[in-house]
Formats: C-alpha cells, sequence, structure tokens
C-alpha cells in the first residue's frame, strides 16, 4: 500500500498514558473499497488507536495521512469535514431528540457552516431527502418519529451508523458496531458493512469473529498496543502467534 | 396546554399589556408602572441567560456584568453630554459584544465549574475596575439627569414612552430567542449542550459555536442594561456584583429554563415576591431563600414546569 | 521607596494570603470530594466572625470566645451539611448554585435577625494591639503577625493530616475517586460531613481573625468568596496544596499590587496616567493572573486532569 492510494495512513504512531504504552508503533492504510479489521484481547490498545486517527488524542510520536493530507495536529471536527467518520464503542447519540433530528444534525455537520439564525431549521428538502435515505437504508424508516433514547440497543448501534455515514464519508471507523447485537441484527450489519465498503475505506475494531471474517479484506492484530499480525483472513485464522497472543492456548480464531 | 389555548392566552397578555398604562394613569398608580418597566427589562436579561444556560448547558454565575455594561454605555456618554440613545445603544451592544467575546476566548476553553467560577471573576474583574475610576463615580456610581434622546418625537422621560420601549424589545427578543432556537443554528447549540464530543466527530467547531452563542447572549443583556440604565438614572458597579447575576439564574429557573416564556415568567415571580413579600416582613430573604432551595430541590423546569405536570395530572 | 516598606507590604500580602487559605482550604475540598459547588460558604466567615464577636463580649475574653466560636462554627457546619448539603451531591452544578445561593440568603437575614442590621465591632486584648520589631527594624501589628502564626500552623495541621493519616488518605483518595472509597467500605457520608465540617471550621476561624480588624457585618463573607474561588481555580479544585499556594500567590499578588503599582507604572508612564490607571489595573490583577492560568493549564496548578 503505496501513500498514493491510500485513503487513510498511520505512520509509526505511539502513544502513551503515563507509562503505559496504550499505542506502540503502529503503521496502518486504508484503502477505498476495503475492510481493513482490528483485533485484539481487551486492552490491547484498538480504542485508543480509533481514538488517535479520528484526533480526540494526539499521538506522542508518528503521522497520520487522510487522503495525503497530514492531519497528526488537526482537531477533530476538520479531520471529520475532510471526510472522516466514525462511530463510537459505547453509543453516543442525542437520546432526547428524534431520530430523524439525529440523523439531521449529522447530515447538517456536512455543511460548510449552520451560522443561520432565522429560518427553521430542516425544512430544505435535499436535507430531509438525504435523512429518510439513510433512515432507510439502517432500516429505521418507521422509527424516525421515536426519540433516539427509546430505542432498543440494537437500533441504536444502526444509528450510530446512520449518523456516521450521513457525511457521506471516505474514510470510517467503526469501533465495535455489533457489540451486543443479536443474530440477525449481526446478519443485517454485515449486509450493510458489504454494501457501504464500496465507497469508503472501513476500519472496523471488532470482538465479534463472525463479523470479523465475513466482511474483511484485511485483519489486523493487536496486542498490548503493538501488531503482532496483519494479513488476508485466512492468514490470519492459521497464524498460530495470533491465535495463542488472542485466545491463549487451546482455542482457535474459528469462533 | 394546546396550541391554540397558547395563542389566546399569549393575545389576551399581550392586550392587557398595551393597555396596562392606560390604567396606571387612570388609577394613578406610578409605582406598579415601575415595578412592570423593571420587570421586563430584567425579563430580557433573564431571556439572554436562558439562551448560554438553558439551551446551551453554559452556567455563567457573571452574567450581570452585562447588565452593568450596557448601563454604563448609557451613563458614561450622559456624563459627556453626549444623550443621543442611538448612538448609547450602539456602544451597549458593542461593548457587551465585545466584552463577551475577548472574555468567552478565555472562558470557553474551560467546562463544568471552572467556567463558572471564570465568568463569575470576569464579572467581578469589571466590578473592581469601575469601582476603580473615580471619574464615573466608583463606588457611589453615577446619575443620568436626562434619559436617552431617541429621536423621532419620543421623550424617554415619560415612564409611559419607556414602557412601551422596554415592551418593544421585550417581544423583539421573545421573539428572536423563538426563532434563534428553532434555526440551523439553535439546533447545533442544543445538540452541543447535549453530546459535545459527537458533535465534533459529525464535522461541528463547537467552540465557535458556543463564541457566538455566548456573544448574543450578551449583548441582548447589554440592550437590558441600557434599558435600565435609563429605567433608574442611577447607575453603579452593584450591578454587576455577582449576587445580581445570581438572581438572574434564579429567574431562569424559577420559570423554567430553555423554554423561551420561562424567563418572563420567572422575572414575573422573582419581582412578584420582591415586590409583595416586604409589605409583611422585613425579613423577606428569608423565605425568598427557602423559595430558591425548593425550587433548586424539586423543580425541574422551574415553576412553569410544575405547572405543566399538574395540569397533566 | 525602601526595603522596609515593601517587606511590610509583602507581610500584608501574607496575611491576606493565609485567610484566603482558610476561606479556600475547605471550599476547594468540598468542591474536590463531593462535586459541591457551596456559594454559602461565606456564611461560616461570617458566621465566626459574629460569633466570636458576641462570646467576646459576654465573656469578657478574647481567648475563650475564638477557642469557643470554632468548634461552635464546625458545629453548624455539621448541622448544615447533614440537613441541606447532603441532599444536594447528586444535582447537577445549576442547582446547587441556586440552593446555596438561598442559603446565602437565609444566613444573610437570620444574622440579621439574630444580630441587628448593624455590623459588630469588638476590641483585641491590650497584648495584641501593639506593634512588634521584626527582621530589618520594620514594626509590625503584633496581631497581624498572630494571624499569619495561626494560618501557618492551621495549614501544618492540615498538611499532616491530609499525608499522613489515615482520614487523610481517604480524603485524598475521595478527591480523585470517591467510588473506589466507597467500595472500600468507608461510611464515605461521615467523611463528607468531617470534610464540611472542618471547611465550616477553617472559614469561621478565618472570619473571627479578621473581624477585629475590619468588623463582623452582614454579608462580609460574599465578596471575599469571590477571590477564594478565583484562588481554588488557580491553585486547581481538590487540591489544599494548589489552595496554599494559590492563597499566597494571590495574597501577595493583590497587595504588592495595589500598594505598588502605581510606582512601577510611574516608570513607564507620566505621573498623572500611572496614578489614574493604577487603582483599575491593580484590580484586574488577580483575575488576569487567573485567566492567564486557566489558559496554559486549564486544570490550575496542582489540579488533576478535567474528566
Amino acid at each position: 500500500m503505496t501513500l498514493m492510494t491510500a485513503a487513510l495512513e498511520a505512520q509509526s504512531i505511539s502513544r502513551s498514558f503515563g507509562g503505559i504504552h496504550a499505542v506502540a508503533n503502529v503503521d496502518l492504510s486504508l484503502a477505498i473499497g476495503q475492510i481493513h479489521a482490528v483485533i485484539g484481547p481487551n486492552g490491547a490498545g484498538k480504542t485508543t488507536l480509533v481514538g488517535l486517527l479520528a484526533g480526540g488524542l494526539k499521538p506522542d510520536d508518528g503521522e497520520i495521512y487522510l487522503r495525503q493530507r497530514n492531519v497528526t495536529a488537526m482537531p477533530v471536527h476538520e479531520r471529520a469535514k475532510l471526510g472522516l467518520g466514525r462511530t463510537f464503542q459505547i453509543t453516543s447519540l442525542f437520546p432526547g431528540f428524534s431520530v430523524f433530528e439525529n440523523i439531521a444534525i449529522a447530515v447538517q455537520g456536512h455543511h460548510r457552516h449552520s451560522f443561520r439564525f432565522w429560518s427553521p431549521a430542516y425544512q430544505k428538502s435535499s436535507l430531509t431527502d438525504r435523512v429518510h435515505e439513510l433512515a432507510r437504508q439502517m432500516d429505521l424508516d418507521q422509527d424516525q418519529a421515536a426519540k433516539a433514547g427509546e430505542l432498543s440497543h440494537g437500533k441504536h448501534r444502526l444509528l450510530e451508523l446512520a449518523m456516521a455515514l450521513a457525511a457521506s464519508p471516505s474514510v470510517l471507523l467503526l469501533d465495535e458496531p455489533a457489540a451486543g447485537l443479536g443474530i440477525e441484527e449481526t446478519q443485517h450489519l454485515i449486509a450493510i458493512l458489504d454494501h457501504i465498503k464500496a465507497h469508503a475505506a472501513i476500519l472496523l475494531v471488532e470482538h465479534d469473529m463472525d463479523v470479523v471474517f465475513s466482511v474483511a479484506d484485511q485483519v489486523t492484530v493487536m496486542v498490548d498496543g503493538r501488531i503482532i499480525a496483519t494479513g488476508g483472513p485466512d492468514e490470519i485464522r492459521s497464524n498460530q502467534q495470533a491465535q495463542r497472543a488472542y485466545l491463549g492456548e487451546g482455542e482457535s480464531l474459528d469462533a | 396546554m394546546t396550541p391554540s389555548a397558547r395563542w389566546y392566552l399569549g393575545g389576551a397578555a399581550l392586550v392587557a399589556a398595551l393597555v396596562f398604562p392606560a390604567w396606571v394613569v387612570y388609577a394613578q398608580e406610578p409605582f406598579w408602572l415601575d415595578v412592570m418597566i423593571r420587570l421586563m427589562i430584567l425579563a430580557i436579561a433573564a431571556s439572554s441567560l436562558n439562551l448560554i444556560l438553558g439551551y446551551s448547558g453554559m452556567v455563567s454565575l457573571g452574567h450581570a456584568v452585562f447588565l452593568g455594561i450596557g448601563a454604563y454605555a448609557a451613563g458614561i456618554p450622559a456624563y459627556y453630554e453626549l444623550h443621543n440613545g442611538w448612538l448609547q445603544l450602539a456602544v451597549a451592544l458593542g461593548a457587551s459584544g465585545a466584552f463577551a467575546l475577548l472574555t468567552g476566548l478565555v472562558c470557553l476553553r474551560t467546562h463544568g465549574a471552572y467556567f463558572i467560577m471564570i465568568t463569575l471573576a470576569f464579572a467581578q474583574m469589571m466590578y473592581f475596575i469601575l469601582v476603580s475610576i473615580e471619574e464615573y463615580g466608583g463606588d457611589d456610581g453615577l446619575v443620568i439627569y436626562s434619559r436617552s434622546e431617541m429621536g423621532f418625537g419620543v421623550d424617554l422621560n415619560s415612564n409611559v414612552q419607556l414602557y412601551f420601549l422596554v415592551l418593544v424589545c421585550l417581544l423583539a427578543v421573545l421573539g428572536f430567542m423563538h426563532r434563534l432556537i428553532r434555526s440551523d443554528f439553535g439546533q447545533v447549540i442544543r445538540s452541543i449542550k447535549v453530546n459535545e464530543v459527537r458533535m465534533q466527530a459529525l464535522g461541528f467547531a463547537t467552540f465557535h459555536y458556543r463564541l457566538v452563542c455566548y456573544v448574543i447572549s450578551g449583548m441582548i443583556c447589554g440592550l437590558a442594561g441600557w434599558l435600565l440604565g435609563n429605567f433608574t438614572g442611577f447607575i453603579s458597579p452593584e450591578m454587576m456584583d455577582w449576587t445580581r447575576s445570581g438572581e438572574l439564574i434564579a429567574m431562569v429557573l424559577l420559570g423554567g429554563a430553555a423554554t423561551v416564556i420561562g424567563p418572563l415568567v420567572g422575572a414575573g415571580i422573582f419581582i412578584g415576591v420582591e415586590t409583595l413579600l416586604p409589605e409583611f416582613t422585613i425579613y423577606w430573604h428569608l423565605y425568598l431563600g427557602i423559595l430558591l432551595i425548593i425550587v433548586a430541590k424539586f423543580g425541574r423546569g422551574g415553576l412553569l414546569g410544575w405547572w405543566m405536570r399538574w395540569r397533566q395530572g | 521607596m525602601d526595603g522596609a516598606l515593601i517587606m511590610v507590604q509583602v507581610l500584608n500580602g501574607l496575611q491576606l494570603g493565609i485567610l484566603l487559605f482558610l476561606l479556600a482550604a475547605g471550599l476547594t475540598l468540598v468542591f474536590g470530594i463531593m462535586d459541591f459547588i457551596n456559594l454559602a460558604h461565606g456564611a461560616f466567615y461570617m458566621l465566626g466572625a459574629f460569633i466570636c464577636a458576641t462570646l467576646t463580649v459576654w465573656l469578657d475574653s478574647f481567648l475563650l470566645a475564638v477557642v469557643l466560636a470554632v468548634p461552635i462554627t464546625f458545629a453548624v457546619g455539621v448541622v448544615v451539611e447533614l440537613g441541606i448539603a447532603r441532599q444536594l451531591y447528586q444535582a447537577d452544578h445549576l442547582e446547587q448554585i441556586l440552593a446555596t445561593f438561598g442559603l446565602i440568603l437565609i444566613a444573610d437575614t437570620l444574622v440579621q435577625m439574630i444580630w441587628g442590621p448593624e455590623g459588630m465591632t469588638f476590641a483585641l486584648p491590650e497584648i495584641l494591639n501593639g506593634q512588634v520589631g521584626l527582621f530589618f527594624g520594620i514594626e509590625f501589628p503584633v496581631y497581624r503577625v498572630l494571624i499569619i502564626a495561626v494560618g501557618l500552623l492551621v495549614a501544618l495541621v492540615l498538611y499532616l493530616v491530609v499525608s499522613h493519616t489515615r482520614t487523610g488518605m481517604l480524603i485524598r483518595a475521595g478527591a480523585s475517586n470517591r467510588r473506589m472509597v466507597e467500595a472500600l467500605g468507608v461510611d464515605i457520608r461521615m467523611l463528607f460531613t468531617l470534610v464540611f465540617a472542618a471547611g465550616a471550621a477553617m472559614a469561621g476561624l478565618a472570619g473571627l481573625l479578621i473581624a477585629p480588624i475590619t468588623e463582623a457585618s452582614i454579608g462580609m463573607g460574599n465578596e471575599i468568596l469571590i477571590v477564594a474561588f478565583v484562588v481554588i481555580v488557580i491553585g486547581g479544585i481538590g487540591s489544599v496544596q494548589g489552595a496554599f499556594f494559590g492563597a499566597m500567590l494571590v495574597g501577595l499578588i493583590d497587595t504588592l499590587g495595589r500598594a505598588f503599582l502605581d510606582n512601577l507604572l510611574q516608570l513607564f508612564l507620566s505621573h498623572q496616567a500611572a496614578e489614574t490607571s493604577a487603582p483599575a489595573i491593580s484590580a484586574m490583577l488577580i483575575y488576569i493572573l487567573m485567566a492567564v492560568i486557566l489558559y496554559f493549564r486549564p486544570q490550575g496548578l496542582f489540579g488533576a486532569r478535567a474528566s
């Protein structure tokens, strides 16, 4: 993967907290049309990695390039404007607002600015059409009027995804989107991921191996902040070192 | 309450407000005119605080500083024999806007408790600066002998005419707040209050939005201050004392934060208590204090919220 | 301008710093451990002053009055904590502000009902009234030296308690992680009561120490409370160390600024300009200091990173 084609590239990024090396010397790249999964045991540094790529955390070392631009020092909202979308490990929505309003504010974020003080919001059909489209895509069409806080957990995860997609991002960072989902919901998620990967470079942090091995084109294994293996799904599945590090002796990655 | 009932009530209130001065003149009760003017001015100030406190979750304990700035914007030009009301108003809006911008740049980098205290500190800073400027009266304050000249045959030295000016301003502010909350900007601000991290991840430069919100709020309060300076004719640093800011917070919460009408209701309750209770006891502050504690403990949405819940059964 | 004059002002600055520390210590602990903004903290300052004034008159002994006034203020602190503060720990800051604002109104009115609207002065015993010769041949009021000494003693005791006793350890732990301390099976509520009442007692001590100089008056706590807030913001919320250094810094800068700023300005400006601008600028100094510190270090000098 050369610098020329990567939508997102991290070069030797590191981040410590106190004495703990949460992320150490990680290289990573994402290409449009591909899903790059990152797996590893708890505490491996996966969420810290997402934080570094999204911009909430500053790396101690290393560089990050988004669409060939150096964004290492760029704040979160500017990276978002450049085409970076993310979902959160712990659902992060606007519970008091309706599903429609949640998606609408996400679509609104894509506009150049929102310093309009007089006309009522969410009136333009270009916005409302897009909201309906996203809701339909996530099967939340019927729920648009409901308060986001009252939805089931599964629908929360879908709403998270809808909001991340609202700005048509070219890079998508998904932090455990399948967490807490039932079997049907997981299948639905896999179908959605398959569909959206065509236009985006996706980083998928996940624990659910079904999801990972169904959709991933590339898998990276992280342990204690470092990458111990990276390659195609079949390679990783048969990689002894990865299995041992992740699951301990006697287990396999064929979940 | 149904929307049409709301319209009827609002319309009735408006009509009452319009004919009120006629009653005052007829019944020869100028005192009540003073009360209403003061009530409306404080309602404007409370509305401005509601914008940052109720809708944006920014708890400022120094908001009265804008009342003071607006009042001195009337007083200081008057001291130099500059009585043009439009000029003074421009100074009031400009000075409060500038103060909000400069202090906002520092304050808004903090959150939660630190924000509360730094807004408090900046207000106290202005208080002490004005106390130390002997030229403008310092501690003793400044007296205005003639109210702002607005032209167009308007004479603000007549309390009735001042009343109507204040009423127009109040209606304009309430109307503006109503539109603002529902606008793109309003939605962004309200969303930032709920989940700022998410908003940044969605591409919003949240700091800029909060800063603009803070400046708008400061300017509206500056307007209230200019009206207050004209009304009382006496301008002192006491106007920006932190206890004044506490009273503004009380008004917002008494009436119900994050509603357009709430601050007006709250100001009404507060002024009502302040006007009527002293008739019964000189120790009326005690009861006001108890009321505030009760509202803090039990009143989500203030007295308005209580009333709404009671009506819903 | 000679060295002696500067030394005197430095001592005055230290004295102010000590008073601010006594006020700020309780405020920062209550804030740091219970996450409770207490605007009415100044009420204890006022109460300590009035109680001591009354006792001095009744018992005809300042010393006895001091010895009694502090525990009485502590007891009042316990009552207020159990009755009101405790109900508010779960509330958000806005509601705490509203409630403690109401408390100020109640406290000020109660004092007015009991002691009347006028302030109260009382005389110090003769031995405390004179001047004492210090180093470099400076003469400084005995009483002010006493204030500094008492304050430093309290600071030392507080430091020892916080860093060398089990209670102190719980306090430090509670300031950074309340739930962990609860999980240890400690009755956290008693700890809260203790911290709150101790803060009240220190505030009361500050009030009674300053009262002979300035008089005990209604609302005397409200103005100095703001400065105490500046101190804890500068020092870092929850940190007693921060409260101490912050208080000393603020006390010195404020006092020295007011005393010498116009002299300093005259080095750059005309006599006239310096004289008119100095009072305004010296009033601003501690707020500018606070703004600068917060700009570079939003959590204060010794505060933990905001969560």
